[in-house]
């Protein structure tokens, strides 16, 4: 603990989480911060080394890294005293909660808990409150969606996208100098397609598709296949977005981590992708709505098949535009912002295909049923 | 006869349809009825050890799902028992009812079985509209009180399509299939919506 004091630290929340753990990561392997992660009582500092060990090893990661208990959001402000030992510079708030209706656990996670942390942040008095959102906190609204605060809405894809907003909204009446970080949906690695999130979006598409439609062939499969971009950055771009905007983006400002619309894959390429390297069934049906899917018409397995993957990509298939200024700053300045793909895509797909035992069962068992050429028919 | 699958696919239900029994006669006794009674009591009988689970894929997966349903708050006891894994069950029953590779006592069992199921869903549909409300309320009832059993479904499903998937051509998807087919149009009728809902299902049964 000695000397302590003599070097700037970052506090990071949500270091257990996949958006913490990026953060983290990025700055242990770019930067020299010391970081102090406050982490709740049940999850264990060696587990969440082990997690953050990726660029560096375990012992390097320990030495920089101080774990904080995390107490219940009401007693958060307590932390001050433990965390007066260190030089405390920013906070970069990551800890959130994605259960996109419940709405309790919503105002708990996000607005209750982010006030918490930007009182602690006050009290400290840091230099500045970083703060990663979402692009969508907008909710749905016509045209370029601003690198502003967003005024409120009746029209949201779900609660946790109004959470956000309203956290954003604290974070920026809080006093403090700020940045909002607003990333759309984060999937793997570029290179490698390494993830180490949640099975949101994509994943939860790919792992319905391994849990339902990987035991048996299906001959004709029904999907929602809209061709318009499907919004989501690789995790070191997210990375590299991150880093370049922490230290270049004046206080204040509000940047939207978004690839490139021009580069992005469709809806309907990211189910080409799937369907035709791994179920490749007898005919492909094609829709762009749920509401044109002649439901009625359907098995219930079909039934709940369609409904299930259409609302994992409902709310990144909307045609979204997305101000970039802060980016495109970034990029000129040189970061290096690897936009997602079909082809960067399917480095990701690959990589989860390779962990699925049952995928590749799948593949082998049924390699004389899968079609060499489904017919695709677009309804 | 039923054979070793049959008597461990019975003491799985089983062990469920008593853990419901006794939430029911503690918390809900309007739901613990005379069909249900006899059921429980008969599969108890035909599969009263735990042997053939203990040694089974499946014996943490269900020892997860049991504590996962084990609330002792009654509203939690009538959603998760009385809505959900009665559903559940009723799903379960009906495809052995009807099953032609497996044995008479079986499908009878599951006769029966089927019956005591629907009998308690529209008891506890009733019950949940009374107590809990409907609408977004109910929905947020339901995520509080079922979310963890849901997820603990998810664990379930390789174990069963392995044990079961040839044998009763009894798989994961069809299982939730079936299941979340039936959920949906009786959630939607006590006016949650049906988008939510969807929504919501899809991140718990996909372990979020």
């Amino acid at each position: 603990m000695n000397g302590m004091s003599s070097r700037p630290a970052t506090v990071i929340t949500g270091v257990t989480g996949c958006i913490g753990s990026l953060v983290a990561q990025k700055l242990l392997a770019d930067s020299n911060a010391h970081l102090l992660l406050p982490i709740r009582p049940h999850h264990r500092p060696e587990s969440v080394i082990a997690r953050l060990a990726r660029d560096l090893p375990s012992a390097q990661i320990a030495a920089r890294v101080t774990f904080i208990p995390l107490p219940p959001a009401v007693a958060v402000a307590g932390l001050a005293a433990k965390l007066r030992q260190w030089q405390v510079d920013e906070f970069i708030h990551c800890a959130g909660c994605v259960d996109y209706f419940h709405r309790e656990n919503l105002a708990k996670g996000n607005p209750e808990l982010t006030g918490a942390f930007v009182e602690l942040a006050r009290m400290l008095s840091v230099r500045r409150f970083v703060f990663i959102s979402t692009a969508f906190s907008s909710g749905y609204r016509d045209g370029l969606v601003l690198e502003t605060l967003h005024d409120d809405t009746k029209d949201d894809p779900t609660e946790y996208t109004r959470s956000k907003r309203e956290a954003e909204a604290i974070v920026a009446g809080s006093g403090l100098p700020y940045l909002i970080i607003r990333p759309s949906i984060v999937i793997g690695d570029s290179r490698d397609g390494h993830y180490s999130g949640k099975r949101y979006g994509l994943y939860q598409l790919w792992y319905a598709a391994e849990k339902l439609m990987c035991v048996q062939y299906v001959p004709r499969i029904y999907a929602i296949a809209p061709r318009v971009p499907l919004q989501v950055i690789h995790q070191d771009a997210f990375q590299d977005g991150l880093l370049a905007a922490c230290r270049e983006q004046p206080d204040g400002s509000i940047v939207h981590l978004v690839s490139r619309a021009e580069s992005l894959p469709t809806v309907r390429d990211v189910w080409d992708q799937w369907l035709l390297t791994v179920s490749r069934p007898r005919e492909i049906y094609y829709f762009d709505r749920l509401a044109d899917v002649p439901l009625e018409k359907l098995s219930r397995q079909q039934q709940v098949w369609v409904e299930l993957t259409a609302v994992n990509v409902d709310i990144s298939s909307r045609p979204w535009q997305f101000e970039t200024t802060g980016l495109d700053r970034l990029r000129r300045n040189g970061v290096n912002f690897t936009d997602a793909t079909a082809q960067s895509i399917l480095t990701c797909q690959q990589r989860f295909i390779t962990g699925s035992e049952r995928v590749r069962s799948f593949m082998d068992k049924f390699k004389n049923e899968r079609a060499a050429d489904p017919h695709i028919i677009e309804c | 006869m039923p054979d070793h699958d049959e008597l461990l696919l019975w003491r799985i239900l089983g062990k469920l349809e008593a853990l419901a029994l006794h939430k029911y006669e503690s918390l809900l006794p309007q739901l613990a009825t005379p069909e249900k009674k006899a059921v429980v009591s008969q599969l108890l009988e035909a599969a009263p050890d735990d042997t053939e689970l203990e040694a089974s894929a499946l014996r943490e997966p269900v020892r997860e799902l049991l504590a996962a349903a084990d609330s002792p708050v009654p509203t939690d006891a009538l959603i998760v028992q009385g809505f959900i894994l009665e559903r559940l069950g009723q799903i379960i029953y009906k495809l052995l009812s009807t099953h032609a590779g497996v044995s008479p006592t079986t499908q009878s069992l599951a006769q029966r079985g089927w019956q005591a199921c629907t009998s308690v869903i529209d008891l506890a549909t009733q019950q949940i509209s009374r107590q809990v409300g409907e609408g977004d309320r109910l929905f947020q009832a339901l995520c509080g009180a079922a979310d963890g059993v849901l997820r603990r479904l998810d664990g379930l499903g390789e174990g069963v399509d392995h044990i079961f998937g040839a044998r009763f051509g009894l798989t994961f998807s069809e299982v939730l299939g079936e299941f979340t087919a039936e959920l949906l149009p009786a959630c939607v009728a006590l006016g949650v919506n049906r988008r939510k809902l969807v929504c919501h299902l899809a991140g718990v049964f996909m372990g979020l």
